[in-house]
């Protein structure tokens, strides 16, 4: 068994950049071809995101990296063996989520939400604010729709919720284009995360 | 494994946060190990917001995703697209075909529009949830979308009318706008609300009111209200334009003693309904017809 972070209290918030050596240190111990290492560390990235973001965490990508650069600087001063990487990782993203949460500001619950009272002419601000959000947002989304390729775009729209939400049509959709439903699955999510950044991207420009 | 029924109801109850901590971190044990079940679990949130989205959700299931889902600001920011997804036409695919595509899948893709037409929908958050299968027609939904979208052209007229009554008021009397002296704000970066703190002034101040500059991110503006102390308990607190249009207004709202003078009440206000102009909060209390004036503070919104 490697060592687990919370056996371990010396871990201290790091600071600044990781040097090429830790990073690299990091990398080989993940695997040790380079091409395996980076798409390992892509996908431990990944996982550690959705992991605090699943916890209300409100810097998901910020507590990611600073799990990553801890546990690359803890390979990298090599004090004690680590034997599992990915489990250390865990055990100090656990460690990380902790520390945030203390930190982190109270989130604002939709029932605890303020009371909005609006009246007439503030309801009739709040629909203008609303209609012209949305039409903003379906520009958007159509730009950003017309930058896949057709098939992606056929696939997407054919995947949405109302269109092909049980599994068994998603199951349906995946044989006929020889996948399984996981890699349809997988395509999909990143299909969707590209549209959704995208969407994201466009709506900051034109804020 | 995660497309069993038990897998979903556990993964379902883990994005619904009705799991105890010590079976969450099990569970988080569990998909941070097992790619598939991240991937699955991936999946199921993207349908919990397109559900949420479409407006096809009991009340009861809506709530219940209100309660720990939706309140994660990175999900509500992702209940935008998925609005606007909701909203795309369901009739709208694909343009013309790229030359590479697969014929395999061009084929396919061909037959499932046709296939996809009177599918019914939506099932899942289900299983034991309870939040039910949706059955339900495209045809059905397109027509309830239809609907949706003429209610809301009527509602948006009406509201661009009024909309310009305040603008034109509001241009007229926009003055000059001074420094903050009065505000105090805190806006944390990154996060949807905004807080301000107002000192009432005894009479109508001299000079320039408090520039509130609220940013272009903020949901919510969080408004703490000092004034000097008075015997009531319950207030009215109300938001208006410098015209006297209400804006916003609440009932019942309770004070806090600030320090041995004074009391403070905090309001949270939808920050969308600001505009660049000037406000006035007044906090009254009593009953309707004896309505007393107690406190009142005059800002101003400068242009972002």
């Amino acid at each position: 068994m490697g060592s687990k972070p919370s056996d371990n209290p010396s871990i201290t918030r790091s600071q600044g950049q990781l040097t090429q050596q830790q990073f690299q240190r990091l990398l080989q111990r993940l695997h040790a071809h380079s091409d395996r290492a980076a798409e390992k560390y892509e996908e431990i990235r990944w996982k550690l995101i959705k992991f605090f973001q699943w916890d209300s965490c409100s810097d998901a990508e910020e507590l990611t990296d600073e799990t990553l650069d801890r546990v690359a600087r803890k390979l990298d001063a090599g004090e004690e063996e680590i034997l599992n990487v990915e489990a250390f990782v865990w055990g100090v993203a656990k460690w990380v989520r902790q520390e945030g949460k203390k930190r982190d500001f109270r989130i604002v619950r939709l029932s605890d939400a303020p009371d909005y009272n609006l009246t007439d002419v503030g309801l009739a601000q709040e629909a203008i604010y609303r209609k012209l959000q949305s039409q903003q947002e379906m520009r958007c989304l159509k730009t950003c729709l017309g930058r896949l390729s057709a098939v992606d775009r056929d696939l997407f729209l054919a995947y949405r919720v109302d269109k092909a939400h049980d599994p068994e049509s998603r199951r349906r959709l995946a044989a006929k284009l020889g996948l399984t439903y996981g890699a349809l699955r997988i395509r999909m999510i990143r299909l969707r995360e590209k549209v959704e950044n995208c969407v994201r991207d466009c709506l900051r420009r034109k804020q | 494994m995660a497309d069993d029924p038990k897998s979903k109801l556990t993964m379902a109850r883990f994005l619904l946060g009705e799991m105890q901590d010590e079976e969450r971190e099990t569970f988080e044990q569990a998909f941070l190990e097992d790619t598939d079940l991240l991937h699955a679990l991936m999946e199921m949130e993207s349908d919990f917001l397109d559900l949420y989205a479409l407006g096809k959700l009991p009340q009861s299931e809506k709530e219940r995703l209100e309660r720990f889902f939706l309140a994660d600001p990175h999900r509500r920011e992702r209940l935008s697209f998925a609005h606007a997804l909701a909203a795309y036409p369901a009739d709208e695919t694909a343009g013309a075909s790229t030359p590479n595509i697969e014929t395999q899948q061009k084929a396919w893709l061909r037959g499932f529009k046709f296939m996809a037409l009177p599918v019914a929908a939506a099932l899942f958050l289900a299983v034991s949830l309870g939040i039910a299968w949706l059955l339900m027609t495209n045809h059905a939904l397109r027509t309830e979308l239809e609907a949706l979208r003429r209610k809301q052209t009527i509602d948006s007229q009406r509201a661009a009318i009024l909309q310009r009554q305040v603008d034109t008021l509001t241009t007229e009397l926009r003055g000059t706008n001074g420094l903050a002296q009065q505000a105090k704000v805190e806006a944390a970066p990154g996060l949807s609300q905004v807080s301000f703190t107002l000192q009432a002034h005894a009479v109508r101040a001299s000079g320039a009111p408090p520039r509130l500059a609220i940013p272009a991110s903020a949901k919510v503006v969080e408004l703490s209200l000092i004034f000097s102390s008075d015997p009531f308990v319950h207030y009215h607190v109300f938001l208006e334009t410098a015209e006297g249009n209400r804006l916003w207004q609440r009932d019942d709202t309770k004070s806090n003693y600030f320090d041995r003078d004074s009391k403070k009440i905090t309001v949270h206000v939808p920050a969308r309904i600001f505009r660049p102009g000037d406000y006035i909060v007044r906090i009254a209390a009593g009953s309707q017809a004896t309505q007393e004036d107690i406190a009142a503070f005059s800002f101003s919104v400068p242009r972002p």
